[in-house]
């Protein structure tokens, strides 16, 4: 496979659907990184991967993963890809033994000895039958298969919901391992905010079809804060200034997209930094500028 | 297709039908064995004293030529319930097969569909696997199915005749093809039941037709067929000259259909 500086280059990915549309959005996820893929229910996050696996073909755009165009190499690309979604694909009459024999004819590099240390690490039993595993262990489960095939590229459709936080914690550990070759990337779609803020590298922000922001997660956390005013204050920002305020009894709870500038335009406000979470409520209530 | 592809994914498939061949095989060794009660009945039970008492009390005193009308419509009734009863062992193991294409059901309505899209497998590798396991099912119920039947034969002393491989022969081409159509209409629709109303629909559609055929074929006077329960045996031997013909045709052409719909099915993305 050829070098590489993204591990995934979106480019103008446009499909319409009745309802929605994705509508023209482009990122990229440097190689050695995660990228945090965050919007709401409904934003266009799980048709995004839908149209990186080829599930759905796209009405323009262009995909390329690991280097390589995503229809032109697609079966080279799958090779070296795996996919984790929020719930387990296998058959529940099957075993993580038989899963092994399956994954082993399936893909070339596959390690069974990965599999199984990754098997012992999760308390994973070996012959019992997945349909009898609880959530996580399922979860645990796919993800053992998804790092066991030398995988230069994990994308993970919400794979996380649904767990409780000592296991999500784990599944993130397991996750820093996996970077700490920075060959490897990962695209991981969520709502859970608090998830990325911990591990991802990169963000990108999604809401109804539209990319609103992409880059490094600490830039754009630095660029964005939130102005906490009293209502009279507010009166006197700019509309063009702010991205949307979050309205109480007390006041009101601003956000800016460029703090610098904040800061210097009104020194004598309180100007806190901001969430993953913030970023998302302030942008989705955008167009209405003003909610509670 | 490299052979570790072929035998991941075939090892898939027999994996997954393991819960539907499971009952089938019992199944089918109950009805077996019933059948070998059947046969040793005639000639050592109850079914045999049976076909004794409807015997004409005078049956001594006839001459040989009546004696030998009635041995040999003896001979037919054992034929005819040796028949009998091998459709329901041979019709089992010949619907085997269609145990594989249920799979898919599952595939269809959970996040397989999608997970197996991330993988390396094409749509050919993932025909050739399931139409392979298909043809080798076919082959391994013939031959379960031809053992049986010898094995009835020795029993009753009657031979293994073309109704017997016509028997057989249309047992896996209706498995196949009910099998195939189930298939498609599962990955079209997404929903076991909805494919069921598709092979329904085809089969009504088929045998409407078919009477339609035999109604406009058949002329004004037509001798109608015999009611003799005998003439099943000739009507039997008809079907079998014509089914030693359609079935293998149907296998291969059920077979045929169902590889190209897997791979296009495979290939199509959602809109």
């Amino acid at each position: 496979m050829a070098e590489y500086e993204n591990a995934i280059e979106i480019s103008g990915l446009t499909k319409k659907y009745d309802g929605f549309t994705l509508d023209s959005i482009s990122f990229n996820v440097p190689k050695g990184t995660i990228m945090g893929f965050i919007g709401q229910n409904g934003a266009g996050k799980t048709t995004t991967i839908k149209a990186l696996l080829n599930i759905i073909a796209p009405d323009s755009g262009s995909i390329k993963m690991l280097g390589l165009d995503c229809y032109e190499n697609e079966y080279e690309i799958k090779e070296q890809l795996a996919a984790v979604f929020d719930e387990i694909p296998f058959h529940e009459s099957m075993t993580a033994n038989s899963l092994n024999i399956m994954f082993g004819g399936l893909y070339k590099n596959w390690n069974s000895d990965t599999y199984f240390n990754y098997l012992d690490r999760f308390g994973l039993p070996r012959k019992k039958k997945i349909g009898k595993f609880s959530k996580g262990m399922k979860m645990k489960l796919q993800i053992a298969t998804a790092l066991s095939h030398g995988a230069k590229l994990l994308i993970m459709d919400e794979a996380t919901t649904g767990l409780d936080p000592v296991v999500r914690n784990e599944i993130l550990d397991i996750f820093r391992e996996y970077l700490q070759d920075e060959e490897n990337s990962i695209l991981m779609s969520s709502h859970i905010t608090s998830d990325l803020e911990k591990i991802a590298d990169c963000v990108t922000f999604i809401d109804k079809g539209k990319i609103l922001l992409t880059g490094y997660k600490d830039e754009i956390l630095d660029s964005h804060a939130v102005i906490k005013c009293t209502k009279e204050d507010y009166q006197k920002l700019g509309k063009d200034e702010y991205i949307s305020a979050r309205l109480n009894d007390f006041g009101a709870e601003v956000m800016v997209s460029d703090r610098s500038e904040a800061k210097r335009n009104h020194p004598d406000l309180i100007i806190e930094k901001t969430t993953l979470e913030d970023i998302m409520l302030f942008y989705v209530n955008r167009e209405k500028k003003e909610w509670t | 297709m490299s052979l570790n592809t072929f035998k991941a994914l075939a090892y898939r498939e027999v994996y997954l039908s393991k819960k539907k061949l499971k009952p089938l095989l019992i199944i089918f060794v109950v009805m077996s064995v019933l059948s070998v009660l059947v046969i040793l009945s005639f000639d050592y039970g109850n079914i045999g004293r049976l076909i004794e008492y409807a015997l004409p009390s005078d049956l001594d005193k006839m001459d040989a030529d009546m004696q030998a009308e009635i041995a040999v419509k003896i001979e037919k009734i054992k034929e005819i319930i040796a028949l009998v009863t091998k459709i329901y062992p041979i019709l089992l193991s010949c619907f085997a097969v269609s145990s594989f294409f249920e799979t898919c059901e599952v595939d269809e309505k959970g996040k397989w569909r999608y997970f197996y899209k991330s993988t390396p497998v094409t749509p050919l590798n993932k025909s050739v696997a399931t139409f392979g396991v298909v043809i080798l099912m076919n082959i391994i119920s013939f031959i379960i199915s031809v053992a049986f039947c010898l094995f009835i034969s020795a029993l009753s002393g009657i031979p293994m005749n073309n109704v017997d491989f016509a028997l057989i022969l249309t047992g896996i081409a209706l498995g196949d093809f009910v099998g195939v159509l189930l298939q498609i209409g599962i990955k079209l629709f997404h929903s076991l039941d909805k494919a069921g109303i598709l092979l329904i629909s085809v089969a009504f559609v088929g045998v409407f037709g078919y009477q339609l055929i035999n109604n406009l074929s058949n002329t004004p006077g037509q001798q109608a067929a015999s009611d003799d329960i005998f003439s099943i045996l000739d009507i039997l031997a008809d079907f079998a000259h014509w089914a030693l013909i359609a079935a293998p045709i149907v296998i291969v052409a059920s077979v045929v259909l169902g590889f190209i719909a897997n791979v296009l099915l495979y290939k199509r993305r959602e809109k």
